[in-house]
């Protein structure tokens, strides 16, 4: 054994305990997740007593799940944000009430998957609570990233007008959302790296300095290269979660307005050569603008969707009143519009509150940081999932045009759940280090 | 009966939602305002036999890394006991002679396995990374702490491998 790591050890036997007011508030907020959980598949089971028994199970095993993963960290002593646990278990059983109202057969699938999210976020709080280490790959999260976007282009399977899907037989698999948590490490590491050069420019234009094309071509070919990916994916909606988050995490690191200007003038450009140049573009558009011409067509989805949301009034119809099933896709990227229409506006604006918290504890956990490369995972994660369900709700409300993404620990989907509750167990393990360090 | 009694679970389930998120909103700001962020709390079972701590000391200093006085050259180096005190006294660890520095400016202590800086209520502040210290604060590898015009380097070898290289 060398000098350096037994003084290591030493200094985790000494470190204080610091505020060691251990994990009670996430415990009884898990209580107050739980009871409402309950009193949703209660609801649920007595209105439906068959299919319904099926949905409280379910919602008493997740409950349960969720505790032993809370047992679990308290018995390691492990100290990552106690906010973050409670708000998730709140945001994926209001996934779960609603995919058993909606469909029972999701409910089940759904439920599955929540179990195995939770089992691989204790995975990564256990093996990667030393995560620094994940700044040295970047350019294989680069490689990852773009085979596991090329190979649905090949081998995938279109769903509701989207090429993003790998069908394994028993599963099916979306490439896309892990490639979500490969954009954040790429960007995170890259930038660490190249940061001073960004900020200060090596050369300058005119009035402005900016720095050699060996800092930005990377960055612009990763991005040209992974949004053309996506392009002939037709996936539109996650195309524009990464381009945003990439624009959310270059400004994060640079605080240079210009990055973000210029890449928005990138975006518009894109998105106006897109209209004029994909059909499929053009319609999505067009509905957004008014979707009453196209109600029996294309315009149908949007329309639907805002007849529930209106239909919900501010209390909703309650839970299993509405009629939530004639939005096509509701399972999945409509799921909020099924929210708003059984439990109202209220309930509507409370899964905002779940989601604006959310992303403060993840702010938070980004600022708490000394190291810059926590910091931009953070932020970088914390946007993201903020992004995606800002594009999905604005999606739905119509305040942009509809792009298929899911809405974050809610909507239907494997690899969606699992591919966020990974980004939760990283946001955790930052927060645990900076805790720690104490 | 029935109905009526499902009517209310309904609402219930809504309103266990907001009972939810406002025992949230409650907790999270309770936790703000006593948060102690970087200044942690006292805690009896972190208490530490600091006789432990003085085995490692040799290799905790600070090295000065600007200076505008001939005294104090960059490169210099003060190894951190229980406790350092930079001042004006001629009692002090580290003696900074001139009108900038008050007689008992700041110090350096342990307390449970860590390393404190703290102003003793100096006339022109001491400053950590060039924010300033307004209560004691944790000291890591690489801190720069800013008297006047002399700043210092905290160096604490072996502690985190990672960030000090």
């Amino acid at each position: 054994m060398n000098p350096g790591t037994f003084e290591l050890n030493n200094l985790n036997l000494l470190r204080p305990r610091g505020r060691d007011r251990g994990r009670k508030i996430e415990f009884k907020l898990l209580v107050l997740a739980g009871g409402y959980a309950l009193a949703g598949a209660l609801v649920l089971y007595l209105s439906e007593p068959v299919s319904g028994l099926n949905a409280l199970a379910a919602a008493v095993v997740t409950t349960a799940a969720f505790f032993i993963v809370h047992i679990f960290w308290n018995k390691n002593r492990y100290r990552g944000d106690l906010f973050l646990l409670p708000v998730t278990a709140a945001l994926s059983s209001t996934g779960l009430i609603f995919l058993f109202r909606l469909n029972p057969a999701y409910g089940m699938r759904q439920f599955a998957w929540i179990l195995i999210g939770l089992a691989v976020l204790v995975l990564v709080t256990r093996l990667l609570a030393n995560f620094r280490f994940l700044s040295e790959y970047k350019y294989i999260y680069a490689m990852a990233g773009i085979v596991a976007l090329i190979l649905p282009i090949f081998f995938g399977k279109e769903q509701g007008g989207a090429k993003s899907w790998l069908d394994f037989g028993i599963f099916q698999m979306q490439p896309s959302e892990f490639v979500k948590i490969l954009v954040v490490l790429f960007l995170a590491s890259f930038l660490v790296e190249n940061r001073e050069i960004l900020i200060k420019g090596t050369r300058s234009m005119g009035w402005l300095s900016v720095p050699g094309p060996s800092e930005w071509a990377p960055l612009a070919a990763m991005w040209a290269i992974s949004l053309l990916i996506l392009v002939f994916q037709r996936d539109l909606g996650t195309a524009l979660i990464y381009f945003s988050t990439f624009l959310a995490m270059v400004y994060i690191a640079t605080s240079r307005a210009f990055y973000a200007l210029f890449g928005m003038g990138l975006f518009v450009a894109g998105a106006v050569a897109c209209f004029f140049l994909f059909d499929h573009v053009r319609a999505r558009v067009e509905i957004w603008l008014n979707p009453w011409p196209y109600i029996d067509t294309t315009g149908y989805q949007v329309a639907q969707s805002l007849f529930a949301i209106g239909s919900g009034g501010v209390l909703g119809t309650g839970l299993g009143q509405g009629y939530p099933n004639f939005i096509p896709a509701v399972h999945t990227d409509l799921i909020f519009s099924a929210i708003c229409e059984e439990m109202g506006l209220l309930g509507g604006v409370g899964i905002l509150l779940l989601f604006i918290i959310f992303i403060f504890r993840g702010i938070k956990i980004a600022l708490n940081t000394k190291d810059d490369f926590d910091a931009l995972v953070a932020s970088g994660a914390t946007a993201l999932l903020g992004l995606q369900a800002f594009i999905i709700i604005a999606g739905v409300t119509k305040l942009l045009p509809l792009t298929g993404v899911t809405l974050p620990y809610i909507s239907y989907g494997g690899s969606s759940l699992v591919a966020n509750f990974i980004l939760l167990g990283l946001l955790l393990n930052i927060s645990n280090e900076a805790e720690s360090r104490l | 009966m029935f109905a009526v009694a499902l009517m209310i679970l309904r609402y219930s389930f809504l309103l266990m939602l907001f009972i939810f998120i406002f025992r949230l909103v409650k907790w999270m700001i309770s936790d703000l305002q006593d948060s102690p962020g970087h200044y942690p709390a006292e805690d009896p079972a972190g208490l530490l036999p600091e006789e432990n701590m003085s085995g490692q000391s040799s290799d905790v200093k600070l090295i000065v890394i600007e200076s505008s006085l001939e005294e104090l050259e960059p490169g210099d180096t003060f190894i951190i006991g229980p406790e350092l005190v930079i001042g004006r006294a001629g009692g002090s660890s580290i003696v900074i002679n001139d009108s900038f520095a008050s007689t008992r400016h700041s110090r350096v202590y342990i307390k449970q396995g860590q390393y404190w800086l703290e102003d003793l209520k100096s006339t022109n502040g001491t400053f950590l990374n060039e924010v300033i210290v307004d209560r004691p604060i944790v000291l890591a590898d690489g801190d720069r702490i800013r008297i006047g015009k002399v700043t210092f380097q905290f160096v604490r070898w072996g502690h985190e491998v990672g960030s000090s290289n």
